[in-house]
């Protein structure tokens, strides 16, 4: 039953910030406050709730086959911008493992948090397969990945303007390398070139961190 | 008078698009546990709804899928992307005492490191394309 309280509030939400665009309206955002909420209010376990709503995730899966749709739709615009895409990415993905140890070994972070860490920007079922080989624990990447994906879909349109990004297809590699299929769903809302280009970004990422990451960490902590 | 005669007209368009979204939805899901069953066999950690997007674009690529069997299922999955990902987002309440205990730490790691690879990437991907324009 808990799974109509998702929906309402997502509906909900969507129809409020297509009146008032505030932040408090962006949908996942206040759904997920909302029904954190209500589990609170309610008492119902996080791991009744989770099985309740399995109709809604198993959705998910089906949905990033449709972003395959979305990419063929948009294939001349990825044509001309192969060499650049996969560019920005291999650079974006090692920044982002090369920065991750960086900040760990400064901020003396114990070894189990820095390899939980490490693949951060990636889609969480491929960050999981990484960190938990390098010794971190699936439970904190899960939680981290998650939680970076939310700041992503959340706060995305305020970081491209901040940063002067105005190009839909570099809007939606920004968004896809940090906060992958939770920024992607909101990359669709903003431009489908831009849903395509952070589909694609998180996509390739998700294979070049795979690679990239366990490299980084032989360097540091090998 | 004529409406009556044309209520079975609405009745049908509505059954047409009805079975228009399930055999995308048929589609969708079937590559996606296709996707998944190969993912179990690959050396790397792909996931499954990975492959079945890549065999999803080849198929259409290759025209063995007309676009219009997927194309109105696709938008309406996509349209709601995001709301697929709210249980995963309440899971957040379920976090570990490590992090509770290096809370401030990881939170200026993770800041830190995104939007710089935000920046990175999105500014490179953007000069890159926009000088191979003018050249």
């Amino acid at each position: 039953m808990s799974s109509l309280v998702t929906i309402c509030l997502f509906l909900l939400a969507r129809l409020l910030h297509s009146r008032k665009p505030y932040l408090i309206f962006v949908p996942v955002f206040f759904s997920v406050l909302g029904c954190i909420l209500f589990l609170k209010g309610t008492g119902m376990n996080f791991t009744q709730y989770f099985e309740e709503n399995k109709v809604l995730t198993s959705l998910l899966g089906p949905a990033v086959v449709a972003l395959g749709v979305l990419m063929y739709k948009q294939m001349d615009a990825i044509k001309s911008r192969l060499g650049p895409l996969l560019i920005a990415i291999a650079c974006g993905s090692l920044a982002s493992v090369f920065l991750v140890a960086v900040l760990a070994v400064v901020l003396k972070l114990p070894s189990e948090l820095a390899a939980s860490l490490l693949p951060l920007g990636i889609t969480t079922p491929i960050a999981i397969e990484v960190s938990e080989p390098l010794g971190g624990d699936p439970a904190i990447t899960s939680v981290v990945v998650i939680g970076i994906g939310l700041l992503g879909n959340m706060f995305s349109p305020i970081w491209l303007r901040w940063f002067r990004i105005t190009d839909v297809g570099a809007s939606g590699v920004a968004i896809g390398m940090v906060s992958h299929g939770i920024g992607t769903a909101r990359a669709i809302q903003l431009h489908e070139m831009t849903g395509v280009f952070s589909g694609l970004a998180m996509c390739i990422n998700g294979v070049v961190t795979v690679f990239t990451a366990p490299l980084m960490w032989s360097l540091f902590y090998g | 008078m004529w409406q009556i005669f044309s209520m079975p007209d609405r009745l049908m368009r509505i059954l047409y698009n009805l079975g228009r979204l399930v055999r995308g939805f048929v589609i969708l899901v079937g590559l996606y546990l296709f996707g998944e069953w190969i993912a179990k066999y690959l050396p790397i950690p792909v996931p499954g709804a990975v492959i079945g997007m890549v065999i999803m674009f080849l198929l259409l690529r290759l025209r063995v899928v007309p676009l219009h069997w997927v194309d109105n299922a696709s938008v309406l999955l996509l349209t709601f992307m995001g709301m697929f990902y709210i249980p995963y987002g309440v899971g957040i309440v379920e976090s570990g005492t490590l992090i509770e205990k290096w809370g401030l730490e990881i939170l200026g790691l993770v800041l830190l490191t995104i939007l710089s690879v935000f920046f990175v990437s999105g500014k490179l991907f953007q000069n890159l394309v926009h000088k191979k324009n003018i050249s």
